[in-house]
């Protein structure tokens, strides 16, 4: 169920599913929708904490994909990466707004799990496993700026805040975090 | 850019890719990747770390949300149509924008003052060329409200070319312009979907070249069948308000128009706004056929109704309203 495919085919995959979505095939959409709206849908359910908005940043992001196939570019990315951006940026956005109205306070996850109700399964496949190792491989303070800035939602401003550190920490540790992150997958031949 | 200016040197572009930057910062960092390679590759590398991110998150979603995107996408685009239009669109109008401008770069200072169609000459021609170019692509933000006249002595093909490129350039870079209202040429005040003003820009500015090219001495230049398609296809819906605002509506009544040659097709016409069109192989009260290039020009006003050579099968005088309707539909 977890598309982890090796980089070549799904590279190929991408390319006729944006085809065929910009020629108004429908059975693509749907397609598109069964291989990644559980990423779309978790990582929504994950930053905004409430299932309603994950269903609505979900819906915006396979619709707009339906309305402009080509604003995905397959030459700099690929359709996975560019539907995780989406999907981020707007339960980003959803979050942003919330936070005029109330500002719950950030609940630092230190193992990077998620909250997931016993209702709601969580899938995880040989991708999901090695990201979780890497997480945990991290050291505690690399691992948190992750978990409030991408996870949660937070600016930096905000994890410097939520963290007592100075903004410019915030922002080299959430680079490092990244950094270290990119090259430990790529040392378990996940990444490219 | 110096170098300190860069926003990975001190973690502002991670912070970006994870979408952990204010709002205001957010976009300027945007404005600087679009505009700065080393950024934008760091930047995807960047994105695609976040994408790694996101599974260990993945979740099935609720089962009734598959068959509610899918029914809200089919409402917001019609499945079957292709979306590469808007290249078709803009393809079309830069063909024209080449045609016009080979054209225009030919002539001698005395074309230039030679009287054309409706203006003292072919600068003022161009002049208003240019000027209803500028008020779909103000419309769109893609030139500045108050542009420099064209009919300012100075250089009419260049400001007019100016502005034909920005809008190209516009329409290309980001294809969602096209679904935005934009104001049409005409003789009254009107809005459409850029796509549609496209098209009308593709058509006067192919209009005027052949009133050029007419006074000058050169052979007519239609643009290919493809693209006269795209004409004929924003005029034909436009057929019955153009009849009602000339009093010669038919509630009720339903025209074939049957255009030959590049270009053509068959399209049923209700005579007046709200008359449902009945099924092909239904009722009409005329058929009228003709070149789909000549339909065209019998649109931009280029011919008196008698003179379009046309047959119409059936009544007349539906026929006659239908042409002397289309004729008003051009931007003069």
């Amino acid at each position: 169920m977890v598309p982890v495919d090796a980089p070549e085919p799904a590279a190929a995959r991408d390319q006729e599913l944006r085809a065929r979505l910009a020629a108004g095939d429908e059975d693509a959409l749907a397609e598109v929708y069964d291989l990644f709206s559980p990423l779309v849908y978790g990582l929504a359910r994950r930053v905004t904490a409430d299932a309603e908005a994950a269903g609505d940043v979900t819906q915006e992001v396979f619709v707009g994909l339906w309305e402009r196939p080509l604003a995905f570019d397959p030459a700099k990315g690929s359709l996975r990466t560019w539907l995780a951006t989406l999907a981020h940026r707007r339960a980003v956005d959803w979050v942003r707004r919330e936070s005029r109205h109330r500002r719950p306070p950030p609940v630092i996850d230190r193992e990077g799990n998620g909250h997931h109700g016993v209702e709601e399964e969580v899938l995880e496949g040989e991708l999901a496993r090695g990201v979780r190792r890497g997480l945990t491989g991290l050291p505690p303070n690399l691992r948190e700026v992750l978990e409030l800035a991408y996870y949660r939602g937070l600016t930096y401003r905000e994890v410097a805040v939520a963290l007592g550190i100075p903004e410019g920490t915030a922002k080299s540790r959430i680079r490092s975090a990244l950094a270290r992150l990119a090259r430990d997958l790529e040392r378990e031949g996940l990444t490219s | 850019m110096s170098e300190e200016g860069h926003p990975d040197v001190d973690g502002a572009l991670a912070a970006w890719a994870l979408d952990s930057c204010p709002s205001e910062e957010a976009a300027r960092i945007a404005e600087h990747v679009a505009s700065c390679g080393g950024c934008a590759a760091e930047g995807a590398r960047l994105h695609e770390t976040a994408g790694l991110l996101a599974s260990v998150t993945e979740t099935a979603p609720p089962r009734a949300l598959r068959g509610a995107v899918l029914s809200a996408a089919r409402r917001r685009r019609r499945p079957g149509v292709h979306v590469g239009l808007s290249d078709r669109l803009t393809e079309a109008y830069a063909r024209q924008v080449a045609r016009m401008d080979a054209l225009l770069s030919s002539l001698t200072a005395d074309d230039w003052r030679a009287p054309v169609a409706r203006y003292d000459s072919v600068r003022h021609l161009v002049g208003h060329l240019a000027g209803n170019d500028a008020a779909f692509a103000g419309g769109l933000g893609l030139v500045p409200a108050h542009a420099p006249s064209p009919q300012a002595p100075g250089d009419p093909r260049g400001v007019w070319r100016a502005q034909a490129d920005a809008v190209v350039r516009g329409v290309t870079a980001d294809a969602a312009l096209l679904e935005r209202e934009a104001p049409l040429a005409g003789p009254r005040p009107a809005s459409a979907p850029a796509r549609t003003g496209l098209v009308q820009r593709t058509f006067e500015t192919w209009t005027h070249a052949d009133d050029i090219r007419a006074v000058v001495g050169r052979p007519v230049d239609p643009p290919p069948g493809g693209h006269l398609r795209l004409i004929v296809e924003m005029a034909v819906p436009m057929l019955p308000h153009a009849l009602r605002a000339t009093g010669r509506a038919h509630p009720g009544r339903t025209a074939r128009l049957r255009l030959t040659g590049p270009g053509g097709g068959e399209w049923l016409v209700p005579l007046a706004p709200g008359t449902p069109a009945p099924s092909h192989g239904g009722p009409v009260g005329v058929t009228v056929t003709a070149s789909a290039e000549e339909f065209c020009r019998q649109v931009a006003n280029r011919r008196r109704p008698e003179a379009f050579p046309h047959v119409a099968d059936g009544d007349a005088a539906l026929a006659s309203d239908l042409l002397h309707a289309a004729a008003t539909l051009g931007c003069d």
